[in-house]
């Protein structure tokens, strides 16, 4: 009987699901993905992790022990970096430990690491690795992977069609309405692709009336190039992406509103949230809010200051309709 | 130009020394105290760590008072601490200090830029005076921890309570009046003198804790509220390996250069922490693991909230103090946290190991902690 791998739906799925799926398949390994987070999956991962971490390594925490009788293995990579001279977040790198250490009873983890950082054959071993664990065929691994990379590709170039990963992970098809707003939603990828996490804040921004931008959707190399203009180069992935996009926001100008998502706790967005509100306040007129969430967020709160949020920029649209504050009262 | 610099425990003596080998002009920001914290969070992200906060109270009060270029580290992550040079800066221009950063550090490997920053500020080009003093500062680093461990351990034995803390406060205060690397050796020397000569009860064996953590709230008294000292008051030894000579000689020089570096600790943590994941997290996990090896009663960790790779740590120190039987207590520290929880929680936890010491002693076992 062929062995099963079980893939949490956390963290970096939302980013690299289809890799590792198309690469399990090409090795006939079979797949198992838990379930999408719900308030019974937060509950128990916030019972299950220590306090201080941010919701969604809980939640992350949770979606292991859903995998806990339906798999052989489970499959928690460690993701240390994933481009030159650039880290993610500490706690990626040491997630594995972090749950070994706190859930009992596990099965075997794949904690294979993912290091990128010097160079870009980090991710060729970590696949190796990891197929190492199936097959006794390097040359099958080999172009496993690469088939993998091939399907990650497509997955990639979904995004500039303004689709979102939860919908093409799921299969759903839902294209942005044409609405007039353009609102770049800025976040990490499994804070604004998790819409239990987010409490579905990509809908409600298209419900009311905006299309959804996110940083997914620029192009990755001229998001790099662009923040050439810093000082010192951030060591972040997610943050040179994030300020790359500021950057070339602030260049377009094609962007009515934009919406900084983060979790309480964030150790990097509290860096770059506040770099990136700093841009764009000295250069450039755009409205700026930021959301943070954690576990006790109520869902009224959210709705009424996204509400607020997009009828401002509506005001905005038409220059009769703007509140005596601010400078463009002074205009006529 | 007129150097200011972030405070850390002792660290200004340090560069204090340094400054004087090159005839700088610098301003030492004034001790750190609630103003230095008020002054830092107001202007501060709000989920921006402890240790920004102060250093940025820090150096607003070096601009205030006449600095317009501050002197840092940088590093390159993980961990938030290496975006500490950028942060501040871009905070401080905002508030109309137009203040110049100085980083000694090589960004991704640039070795050219880092002898460009140090020269910018010697002046000079002169490596062999570079490397003299560097040196000679780091060996000054080493003396100031020997007089802070000879401190914790006089305070647990010390016959007259408050003599050690005494001489140390004088040593404090004393310390800004002397200028040049020699003079500074010389009198931490004699303070040692005057600390090793105060009268101690041989006979008690007092309970060892040890301190471990991310390094500023480890380092520095304030920040983590006097830790040390209200530990040495009740009787207790305290040891803590996060110390600024560690950092500078481990961290700084010897892998600035690529010599071999002493990694016991992260051999210990390896079977809980496999890699490296910055900041101090794998040095916490591994000295809790010598701790335990080393009959210690306890461990304190310490670290600001919210501190990435201390949570690591913290979740790991889990099962190491379950499997290494060591009680370990989790100190977290932010702007809001209250003294008296803080004491009542430091209080409960000696008065755990006073007992586990007891039950030890006499094998009763009621009140055997673990269940």
């Amino acid at each position: 009987m062929s062995k099963t791998v079980g893939i949490p739906r956390g963290l970096f799925f939302y980013r690299f699901y289809p890799l590792w799926k198309s690469f399990f398949d090409e090795l006939g390994v079979k797949t198992v993905v838990s379930n999408p987070s719900n308030k019974r999956i937060m509950d128990i991962g916030v019972f299950s992790c220590i306090n201080e971490a941010c919701l969604p390594v809980k939640l992350f925490h949770a979606h292991v022990l859903e995998l806990k009788d339906k798999a052989d293995y489970i499959f928690v990579p460690r993701y240390t970096s994933l481009s030159k001279n650039e880290y993610i977040c500490p706690k990626f790198g040491g997630i594995s430990d972090m749950i070994r250490s706190s859930l009992d009873d596990l099965p075997e983890i794949i904690d294979v690491e993912v290091n990128m950082r010097k160079s870009k054959k980090g991710a060729v071993t970590a696949a190796m690795e990891t197929g190492l664990y199936f097959v006794n065929d390097r040359k099958k691994i080999k172009l496993a992977y690469q088939s993998a990379i091939n399907s990650y590709r497509m997955f990639m170039q979904e995004f500039t069609n303004h689709r979102i990963p939860e919908d093409v992970i799921n299969n759903r098809w839902k294209q942005p309405i044409g609405h007039d707003l353009k609102i770049l939603l800025m976040g990490h990828t499994y804070n604004i692709y998790d819409s239990f996490l987010n409490m579905n804040i990509i809908n409600k921004i298209r419900e009311f009336g905006g299309d959804v931008i996110t940083l997914e959707m620029f192009d990755r190399v001229s998001l790099k190039d662009s923040t050439k203009e810093l000082k010192k180069p951030i060591f972040w992935e997610y943050g040179t992406h994030a300020i790359g996009g500021i950057y070339e926001t602030n260049k377009n100008l094609n962007v009515d509103g934009i919406i900084y998502l983060m979790c309480f706790g964030c150790g990097i967005d509290s860096f770059i949230c506040n770099m990136a509100e700093r841009r764009i306040r000295n250069t450039s007129k755009i409205p700026f809010i930021t959301i943070t969430i954690d576990e006790q967020s109520g869902q009224a709160g959210m709705d009424t200051r996204i509400e607020a949020f997009m009828d401002t920029l509506k005001w905005r649209k038409n220059d009769h309709n703007i509140s005596t504050y601010g400078e463009r009262a002074y205009l006529h | 130009m007129i150097i200011t610099f972030p405070r850390m425990g002792n660290v200004h003596i340090c560069i204090k020394a340094l400054l004087d080998e090159f005839d700088i002009d610098y301003i030492i920001p004034e001790q750190n105290s609630k103003r230095t914290l008020e002054m830092g969070t107001s202007h501060c992200p709000e989920g921006a760590c402890l240790p920004l906060k102060i250093t940025i109270g820090n150096i607003i009060n070096g601009c205030k008072r006449g600095a317009d270029t501050l002197l840092t580290v940088g590093g390159s992550g993980p961990c938030r601490f290496g975006y500490y040079c950028e942060m501040q800066r871009e905070i401080l221009n905002d508030i109309g200090y137009p203040i110049d950063v100085i980083t000694l550090e090589s960004v991704n490997g640039d070795f050219l830029e880092l002898v460009r920053r140090i020269k910018k500020i010697t002046g000079k080009l002169n490596p062999l005076k570079w490397a003299s003093s560097f040196l000679g500062v780091a060996k000054l680093s080493e003396k100031v921890d020997e007089l802070e461990a000879l401190c914790q351990k006089k305070r647990a034995r010390e016959v007259k309570k408050g003599s050690t803390e005494k001489i140390y406060k004088k040593f404090n205060k004393d310390i800004y009046e002397i200028k040049g690397k020699k003079n500074i050796k010389d009198f931490i020397e004699s303070t040692k003198c005057e600390v090793a000569n105060i009268e101690t009860d041989e006979n008690i064996s007092p309970i060892k804790i040890k301190i471990v953590g991310e390094i500023y709230t480890a380092i520095d008294p304030f920040t983590n509220m006097f830790l040390e000292k209200t530990l040495g008051d009740m009787g207790i030894e305290v040891v803590r390996p996060v110390t600024i000579s560690n950092w500078v000689i481990e961290h700084m020089l010897k892998k600035g250069i690529g010599l071999k570096r002493d990694l016991t600790f992260a051999e210990e943590a390896k079977p809980y922490l496999k890699t490296l994941i910055g900041g101090h997290a794998q040095e916490t996990v591994g000295n809790t693991i010598i701790a335990a090896k080393n009959n210690f009663d306890g461990v304190i960790q310490v670290y600001p909230l919210g501190c990435m790779p201390e949570i690591v740590a913290q979740s790991i120190l889990e099962p190491v103090s379950r499997d290494f039987d060591i009680p370990v207590l989790t100190l977290i520290i932010d702007e809001m946290t209250g003294e008296q929880g803080y004491l009542t929680r430091i209080e409960a936890f000696v008065e755990l190991l006073k007992q586990r010491r007891e039950n030890k002693k006499s094998n009763y076992g009621f009140f055997n902690y673990k269940t």
